[in-house]
């Protein structure tokens, strides 16, 4: 579902993404993980189109972003690290209007809508404008956004920051659920022990180059092991 | 004291950092600003001394008369540099994200107000100031005032004059907050925009420019004017201690009206003890106060109910265009500073438009009528830029932070940048073109000249449109999602100067076919240099539509 091919990135001399391969097959929960710089959130962006590869290609479902971008990015739905909304719409209109953009059927979008409103415990805010959000609130609101127009692929770029713990309960939950049915999720985070909890896969990443991957679903006894890998290879 | 000079020297230190950048983006950068500022100051120069210069000399105009409507121009300069200089207050005091930085640290809030004062003026005054400066130096010049009298009048009388006006546009607004607190926004709002009308007619009863415009275009002999007539009659108004002064320098009469400038610069120095006060005794309260008020704002939905624009109601076969139509329609109709903004600059609109229409230009010889045509003309196509910079340009920043999710769903970027283009014009057109239609019969009382004008017009609209919604693209700052400081930003600023470079290339491809039409020419000619006019209009229009669309749809596409 999901594949990098050499995917390079420079900023004028400094190479912030250095020559990354991977491939990331359907239902597949994959954990991408780095130290702060490493070129975690640089990667997913050129993933999601936001930044065009220096060289190399990225490929969703079969289209390369750069080549058939609509064609691509009708196949994910993305998440990123701080996730902004319209100060001027409420939360329930975002959702509408990602489902717009995505021309989701109307009928399906406002089932989606109050399925994810029930399932994150959004019913409370999702009416009153986004100005007035938490960071936990902006956080269940994209996530919804990202699964409301059902695609196959997730993106998602520290789900869990600013989730209080029954929120971040709800979405692991949510997540794993949705891989069961069919949903690929590449997810980048620096908490380690949902890395352990919910990936079939992971890899680090050091300077913009993969310095180790790890099937973690083979290791079941791997209860805080990663952490120790963790801190000896990005020392 | 001391930390307001930090403060201001880390900014100036920014400033100098951005123009000197030795990279080539940078470079090009700064030479393109530097190009356009230096080009449209000196045609402003130009074409102001070459207006004021054919007036005196060639139509033979009463030198008073044109004091005064000097006067009345500065009046009118300077209202300006105060209602935008309010407008942009707003976001300077209350919006910016550099004074939540500062109101967490140890800076006094005097200190802070003072730093956001002189911000306030930089960023909004600064073009108007360059176009004015430039423009009353031309008038000067047409009287042979020399080069140390010009930095005399720039130094001691017109600068100071505008700092005077932006400080007091900066310390009205904590008052009004606090009024607004108290009355509530909407009568607050209303007492203020009556309040600025009352001192538009007050002024307009007082001076009547309408007659200052037609005695300024007549010859001298038909004139019977008063030599202090109009200048006199607000003689306390500061503006008229700027015209008076710029008058007593023309002709040569210097010791008569020296304390001027000393009033002007004493005026300033009261202005900005003013503005220290009120930082000192209201700023953090009506700062806590508009923190307040927004913490507090209604649910979006409920209020302004508008069925057809509801997200979820019906879609049609587009629904991602639909979306954005929608998400746009809200973001703008809920955002109170762009209705205010619309409100104000619609009502100068309409006011000029008004006003452009009671004029009873006498047309004496065909080079006044066409003169007439082409001013009129500009006239309407400044209103024009203006709209387009305060709406247009800022609608690709105006995405804002929260571009990624547009950036990452599947509509084609192209999409969303013609159909910004599409609403863009059509909001631009029609008033412009009921502008036109609107003045130009009544004043020039010629049908093939007001063809003319509807012609123009359409293509002058296409190419500011693009302009503005190319370099808006270009100039994005993502992260600024205030309005109004967008459009007052550097970039803005060099799209206006475009525009009016745009609108000067426009006014001298229709000068020809205008003198044709008010000239001796047969009908068949006047027809043919009409049609010549029309197409090489389109062509410009079209070539400068073509790349600022490549300009913006490239620039759409940078990385985010």
């Amino acid at each position: 579902m999901i594949e990098l091919r050499n995917v390079v990135k420079k900023f004028g001399s400094f190479v912030a993404v250095d020559d990354i391969s991977l491939k990331i097959g359907k239902g597949e929960f994959f954990g991408f993980l780095g130290p702060n710089g490493a070129g975690k959130t640089t990667t997913i962006k050129m993933m999601t189109g936001l930044f065009r590869p220096t060289s190399g290609a990225c490929i969703i479902n079969g289209f390369d972003i750069q080549e058939h971008p609509v064609e691509a990015k009708r196949s994910f739905g993305y998440v990123p690290d701080q996730p902004h909304l319209y100060d001027r719409l409420t939360g329930r209109e975002f959702l509408y209007f990602i489902g717009g953009l995505y021309k989701a059927p109307a009928a399906d979008v406002v089932a989606r809508i109050e399925h994810y409103c029930t399932l994150f415990e959004m019913e409370g805010f999702l009416d009153r404008s986004t100005e007035e959000y938490s960071q936990g609130m902006r956080q269940r609101v994209a996530l919804a956004a990202a699964l409301v127009h059902d695609p196959p692929v997730l993106i998602i770029d520290e789900p869990l920051l600013g989730l209080d713990p029954r929120s971040a309960m709800l979405v692991r939950r949510t997540l794993k659920d949705l891989t069961r049915q069919g949903l690929t999720v590449f997810m980048s985070t620096h908490l380690l022990r949902v890395v352990e909890e919910l990936c079939d896969r992971l890899v680090i990443v050091k300077n913009g180059r993969i310095i180790y991957q790890e099937v973690t679903n083979a290791s079941p006894d791997r209860s805080g092991r990663l952490e120790e890998i963790f801190l000896e290879i990005t020392r | 004291m001391n930390t307001l000079l930090t403060i201001l020297n880390v900014r100036a230190t920014m400033f100098l950092k951005g123009i000197t950048d030795r990279r080539w983006h940078g470079l090009s950068k700064n030479l393109a600003t530097g190009i356009i500022f230096g080009g449209v100051t000196i045609g402003t120069f130009l074409m102001v001394r070459m207006l004021t210069g054919h007036l005196v000399h060639q139509v033979g105009v009463d030198t008073f008369a044109l004091h005064r409507l000097l006067a009345i121009g500065l009046f009118t300069f300077f209202l300006s540099i105060y209602t935008i200089g309010l407008l942009v207050s707003y976001a300077s005091l209350y919006a910016s994200n550099d004074v939540n930085v500062l109101m967490g640290m140890p800076v006094s809030h005097g200190v802070l107000f003072m730093e956001r004062a002189i911000e306030n003026i930089v960023s909004s005054a600064t073009t108007m100031t360059l176009l004015g400066g430039a423009a009353v130096l031309a008038y000067g010049s047409v009287f042979q005032i020399g080069f140390w009298k010009s930095l005399a009048i720039l130094f001691a009388a017109f600068l100071p004059a505008v700092a005077s006006v932006g400080f007091l546009a900066v310390m009205t607004m904590p008052p009004l907050i606090l009024l607004a607190h108290r009355i509530g926004v909407r009568w607050m709002l209303l007492g203020g925009g009556l309040v600025l009308a009352a001192i538009t007619f007050l002024f307009a009863d007082a001076v009547d420019p309408l007659a200052a415009v037609r005695d300024a275009t007549l010859p001298a002999s038909r004139v019977m004017i008063n030599e202090q007539e109009g200048i006199t009659t607000l003689g306390w108004l500061p503006t008229n201690w700027v015209a008076w002064f710029i008058q007593a320098m023309a002709r040569q009469r210097i010791v008569e009206v020296l304390a001027y400038p000393g009033l002007i610069l004493g005026l300033l120095a009261c202005v900005a003890i003013c503005t220290d006060t009120v930082g000192r005794q209201w700023y953090y309260r009506s700062w806590l106060i508009v923190v307040e008020m927004r913490g507090k704002r209604l649910p979006s939905t409920g209020w302004f109910p508008f069925p057809p624009m509801e997200f979820g109601r019906f879609w049609a076969h587009r629904p991602h265009l639909e979306a954005v139509l929608k998400r746009d329609f809200w973001m703008f109709f809920r955002d109170p500073v762009q209705r205010l903004h619309l409100l104000v600059i619609l009502a100068l609109a309409a006011g000029s438009a008004f006003s452009l229409r009671s004029l009873d230009v006498m047309v004496y010889r065909p080079s006044s009528q066409v003169l007439s045509f082409l001013t009129v003309f500009l006239f309407i196509g400044l209103i024009v830029s203006s709209l387009t910079l305060r709406f247009v340009f800022p609608s690709v920043s105006l995405e804002g932070n929260t571009f990624w999710a547009v950036r990452t769903a599947p509509i084609a970027l192209s999409r969303l940048y013609w159909l910004k283009f599409i609403i863009a014009f059509v909001l631009t057109f029609v008033p412009a073109e009921l502008m036109v239609l609107a003045v130009f019969p009544a004043v020039l009382r010629s049908g093939a000249l007001s063809v003319l004008g509807v012609a123009g017009m359409a293509g002058v609209v296409v190419a500011i449109v693009s302009l503005n919604l190319g370099s808006g693209a270009y100039f994005a700052t993502l992260r600024e999602d205030n309005p109004i400081k967008v459009a007052s930003s550097q970039g803005a600023s060099i799209t206006f100067l475009g525009s009016i470079v745009v609108l000067v290339i426009a006014t001298v491809i229709l000068a020809v076919p205008a003198s044709a039409v008010t000239g001796v020419l047969n009908p068949q000619a006047r027809t043919q240099a009409m049609t010549w006019a029309v197409i090489t209009l389109s062509v410009v229009a079209m070539l400068i539509t073509v790349l600022s669309h490549r300009l913006g749809l490239n620039a759409l596409r940078k990385d985010f």
